[in-house]
């Protein structure tokens, strides 16, 4: 599950210029939402663990596979320096 | 030195910093009620604040100037589309969800409701400030983390986005999650 939600953290954290603030966002949702729906103690909650793990996998899946391995990560490319010579005609 | 093992350096200094209040609040949750409730809210909010004291001091240590810049433009970097923001906010609240709906619908239970526990996202919010602010603003003083030369296969190095990067992948970055 942690793999699949690097991923998807990761994957956002790129496409969001490298910031804390999104990561926080995320962070702070995912344990919220782990609050409002806890898993039951028993069996039940570790077979609904182990269901949110698939899906969190599956998601982190998706998004290496469409994405791929640099997870889309946005180039940046510098600008080419113009050369002016001297005595060259403009 | 500190240079050479900035990465052992930043994360001793995390986790010696975190555990000590952690593992204070597990002895003393073990004792029995605490006096005041403030205690154990210092206490875990010192935990999560391990991180990013580490990275201060790591930085300190260094007196790098493009380290600490680039530390602190992780931290004002906050213009990205709303899109964006919106996926990292609803996006692991639909991912649980739907795996506790479908739990529920194919297993017949297994995950509680409790909506008034919305309400500790603020202190959520304050509380993984310390871990994110340490753990992502210092990606690039522990890239070396998962670094190995170039041309040797291994599953962090292959999977990384970059070398600067390459430390989202690494056990440390997830037990943050």
């Amino acid at each position: 599950m942690f793999l699949g939600l690097s991923v998807i953290m990761a994957w956002i954290f790129l496409h969001t210029g490298q910031g804390v603030l999104p990561m926080l966002l995320f962070h702070s949702s995912f344990d919220t939402i782990s609050f409002v729906l806890p898993l039951d103690p028993g069996a039940h909650g570790s077979q609904a663990f182990a269901v949110i793990m698939g899906v969190i996998v599956a998601v982190g899946a998706v998004v290496l596979w469409r994405a791929g391995l640099d997870l889309g990560r946005p180039r940046s490319v510098a600008p080419v320096p113009t050369l002016s010579l001297p005595g060259a005609a403009s | 030195m500190v240079s050479r093992h900035r990465v052992v350096v930043f994360y001793l200094f995390a986790y010696a910093i975190s555990w000590i209040p952690g593992f204070t609040y597990a002895i003393l949750n073990a004792q029995g009620p605490f006096a005041t409730p403030l205690v154990p809210v210092l206490l875990l909010l010192a935990t999560s604040y391990g991180p990013t004291l580490a990275a201060v001091l790591t930085l300190a240590l260094l007196r790098e100037l493009d380290e600490t810049s680039r530390f602190r433009r992780h931290l004002v970097t906050w213009r990205a589309g709303l899109g964006w923001y919106g996926l990292a906010l609803l996006l692991p609240a639909a991912l649980w969800a739907a795996g506790a709906l479908f739990s529920t619908g194919a297993l017949g239970g297994g995950v509680a409701f409790v909506p008034a526990a919305a309400a500790a996202f603020p202190a959520l919010l304050l509380a993984n400030a310390g871990e994110e602010i340490g753990w992502r603003g210092c990606a690039r003083c522990r890239r070396a983390w998962c670094s190995v030369p170039s041309g040797q296969g291994s599953i962090s190095r292959s999977m990384s986005p970059s070398w600067d990067d390459s430390s989202f992948w690494s056990p440390c970055s997830w037990a943050c999650l």
